[in-house]
């Protein structure tokens, strides 16, 4: 497994390039732009893209599927039946399917959008915007800050300590680390912080 | 401000489990046993650390709870490895590259990182004492849970890095560039941030950007 990781401007999000070069193919996970540096990249290692996986329909994250559906014949992979007018294999918490020649894992995390899914390939997880490090989502209410930190607690926090994560914000962090200092875990996180947010791309 | 937009290729550590009845960690680089289990775990690092010492860099590197002391890897570029729990001391990294690397929770200590271009990597939960990162690019690098001791980074790039739950103390962030950096520690005592863009840090969790 090669993991290429994209820094977007737009909306300053990573985008995740993963190839198999056993087979040549590759999925994208999260495309927040398409731009010729992720196409060369693609190209250069004579992948073929044929899945992307979004972990939640936020603009920020997807902006690019339009120009990469145009570009490759991808199956588009979400919580969701569409996205951004696109049809999806819909997913369901737990499914494990395979794509770019790789066992994918999906577990639903709602809180940060209703339809949040972390992404598990070997020992990778594509967490999104639901953890990231030191940090767990924003959220619009408590309620929304309390299901988004216990489903991360009992999908995510389990997985082994040296498991890394690669959010769709942010630097990457290990499973060990998240469940040792995240603050989004700490009694009374949703409380004092989620009713001061109104607003969340 | 580092460049706009960058794409950065790992191959990735494999992941293999220690293939000892019982042991969830992962194997240790050349061997199908973590280096709890393995039995000879000293002739392992030893290995390792010689390998480190005589390759200009490493790839898709599995080194966890290794111990080095005393090495000298300027200019080695490493990218994809686990250095996670390891024991680094007295190892000179000036110049060094590392992309996707990953130190948690080990311990680093008198160590010279200056004018070394860590990307996209995490040092969470390490202990991190009396270490240079002076003159280093450190972008989108994941400190969070880290004890930084009389450590100094002055002079670096830390765009878009976090410095979340940990202890600062007796550190030196002097004339870096602090945009998108995340400064919210347990503690924090004897920090300068002398010509430091310190309004562009992230101090509270009311002004978080994701």
């Amino acid at each position: 497994m090669k993991i290429y990781q994209h820094y977007s401007l737009y909306g300053f999000s990573n985008v995740y390039l993963v190839g198999n070069d056993e087979i040549k193919e590759a999925l994208v996970v999260d495309p927040a732009e398409m731009n010729a540096s992720i196409l060369g990249h693609i190209e250069k290692n004579g992948y073929a893209l044929t899945a992307i996986l979004v972990t939640h329909n936020h603009v920020h994250h997807v902006r690019g599927l339009k120009t990469m559906l145009k570009i490759y014949n991808a199956q588009v992979y979400a919580a969701n039946s569409s996205v951004a007018g696109f049809p999806c294999h819909a997913l369901r918490d737990g499914e494990i399917f395979r794509a770019g020649g790789f066992e994918i894992e999906a577990y639903s995390v709602p809180g940060h959008s209703p339809d949040s899914l972390v992404f598990r390939i070997g020992g990778a997880l594509f967490t999104g915007d639901a953890l990231h490090a030191g940090l767990i989502g924003k959220t619009q209410s408590s309620y929304n800050a309390i299901t988004l930190a216990e489903r991360l607690k009992s999908r995510i926090l389990d997985q082994p300590d040296e498991y890394i994560i690669l959010p769709g914000h942010g630097p990457p962090s290990t499973v060990g680390t998240e469940r040792a200092f995240n603050v989004g875990f700490d009694p009374g996180y949703a409380k004092r912080v989620s009713s001061r947010y109104d607003f969340f791309v | 401000m580092p460049a706009a937009a960058n794409v950065y290729a790992w191959p990735m550590h494999g992941f293999q489990r220690c293939a000892a009845p019982g042991c969830g960690s992962l194997s240790f680089q050349g061997s199908s046993l973590c280096l709890a289990h393995h039995p000879d775990p000293a002739a392992a690092q030893t290995a390792i650390a010689a390998l480190l010492a005589s390759e200009p860099g490493a790839k898709d590197l599995n080194a966890a709870g290794i111990k080095l002391d005393g090495l000298e890897l300027a200019g080695r570029k490493f990218i994809g490895c686990s250095f996670i729990g390891a024991s680094i001391r007295r190892v000179l990294f000036t110049g060094c590259t590392f992309l996707l690397c990953f130190f948690d929770r080990s311990s680093i200590e008198a160590c010279d990182f200056s004018g070394a271009n860590v990307e996209f990597g995490s040092f969470g939960g390490s202990s991190i004492v009396n270490t240079s990162f002076e003159n280093s690019e450190l972008i989108h690098c994941n400190f969070d849970g880290a004890r930084l001791t009389e450590t100094t980074f002055s002079g670096s790039n830390l765009y878009d890095s976090r410095f979340i739950s940990g202890e600062i103390g007796a550190c030196d962030f002097e004339n870096c560039d602090l945009k998108r950096v995340y400064f919210i520690p347990s503690r924090q005592s004897g920090v300068s941030f002398k010509g430091s863009n310190t309004m562009e840090a992230i101090k509270d969790l009311e002004h978080l950007y994701l």
